[in-house]
């Protein structure tokens, strides 16, 4: 059983609910896993502090009272309750947050995949990738054949060293003044040789930062709601 | 079964059944709503109000389902208005003796056991005074109705990494709280 899987079934162990066959599974692992005895521990101790719920906190005439209500709020023109301050419009606002989780985690799934097929057929093919123009372009460039390896890596080397020479590169790269690509030879082993296994490794960079965005900006969403 | 039955019995227009619905799920309601709105009143009258609109909506329901989820969506959003409509903010609140562990004392036959118990209960309602609600709500859904992750998120309608978060923000400040009650103390 793996620790995940454990901690899925803290409280039910804490409350002595699960059946016997899952109970020794869990205690095998406990046996063998520091940091998930010392979880359940911490599980125990919380509960322990909060205590169980007290029999009778509703009240004696708790339903006599819901059943009332039953028939006030079934009356033409009913009268609201104290806590009967719920309408459907405002009681939207407490429902889920509006994030369309499934679509950005699509998006998210759907770069991944193109950047990992993009990568394979080019690792598979030697092929230089379309997706990337301005990194494969200089394969081709007669420059390239002209330069050699050394002054090449040399030269991208003091253009990427600084930040600035990083966030410049790509425009110059675009705008031609650039012919080359062996750069990425000096930066990343490619064995390919064309150049697609860092145009991949940046793809998937890429792809990884938005999916990281996205969860934290998800998280940001969440906890405004819960806020506000 | 029982409850899946009762409601059944209850759509059919068996109205008495409804009672063992209610009898079954009361109590851990209330307990909950009242660790999320702060007063022991106002969380039996949201669940009331709860328990009929429940009750009205019964033919929404999807038989099969467990009930107490559907129950609890229904009371979480009453309660939160009803927070917003007394513009009650826990951040700030003055603590105040728990009028749970003072009922408890005032009907209960073991004074001592009952002291202690209300002792323990007035230090939990401080320590969720201090938290913001969400994190009460999750604070209260794991240790007091003992929910696991998923089924915490199913209620609140949150992401399971959310509820993860969330719990170990919440206990993390909850720990500071303790100890900076502790260093008052002394």
């Amino acid at each position: 059983m793996r620790c995940d899987e454990v901690r899925n079934h803290q409280m039910s162990w804490v409350d002595g609910k699960l059946p016997e066959p899952e109970r020794k599974r869990i205690l095998a692992h406990l046996e063998a896993c520091a940091p998930c005895r010392e979880a359940f521990a911490e599980e125990h101790e919380w509960a322990t502090r909060f205590g169980r719920v007290r029999e009778g906190i509703a009240g004696a005439d708790f339903i006599e009272r819901v059943f009332d209500r039953i028939d006030t709020n079934a009356a033409p023109g009913r009268a609201t309750g104290r806590a009967a301050i719920a309408e459907p419009d405002s009681r939207a606002r407490h429902a889920t947050p509006r994030f369309n989780a499934p679509i950005v985690r699509r998006v998210a799934a759907a770069a991944l995949l193109l950047a990992l097929v993009t990568g394979a057929i080019a690792v598979a093919t030697g092929a230089p990738s379309r997706a990337a123009p301005w990194l494969t372009a200089a394969a081709t460039s007669p420059l390239a054949e002209s330069e050699s390896a050394a002054a090449v890596g040399e030269r991208v080397r003091s253009i990427t060293t600084s930040a600035a020479g990083l966030l410049d590169f790509p425009m110059r790269a675009i705008e031609g003044r650039i012919e080359t690509i062996p750069y990425q030879a000096a930066l990343l082993p490619d064995p390919t040789g064309k150049g697609m296994l860092p145009a991949g490794i940046i793809v998937l960079a890429l792809a990884a930062v938005a999916i990281l965005g996205f969860r934290a900006r998800r998280e940001l969403i969440i906890e405004e709601v819960y806020r506000s | 079964m029982g409850l899946t039955d009762a409601i059944a019995r209850c759509r059919d227009g068996d109205r008495s059944a409804y009672r063992e619905v209610v009898l079954a799920c009361a109590d851990r309601l209330v307990a909950i709503l009242y660790r999320i709105l702060g007063d022991l009143e106002d969380a039996r009258d949201v669940s009331q109000e709860a328990f009929a609109r429940a009750y009205a909506n019964l033919d929404r329901f999807e038989l099969g389902r467990p009930f107490e989820p559907w129950l609890y969506r229904i009371a979480r959003n009453l309660a939160y208005n009803h927070l917003e409509a007394k513009g009650r903010r826990l951040e700030g609140r003055v603590p105040r003796e728990s009028e749970e562990a003072l009922e408890a004392v005032e009907s209960g036959e073991d004074p001592g056991r009952k002291a202690h118990e209300a002792e323990r209960e007035e230090r939990v309602r401080r320590l969720l005074d201090a938290l913001r609600p969400n994190y009460r709500e999750v604070m209260t859904l794991r240790y007091l109705a003992r929910l696991e992750y998923r089924e915490i998120a199913d209620r609140m309608g949150i992401p399971i990494g959310t509820v993860r978060t969330w719990l170990r923000r919440a206990k993390s400040e909850s720990r500071a709280l303790v100890s900076r009650d502790v260093e008052n103390e002394l």
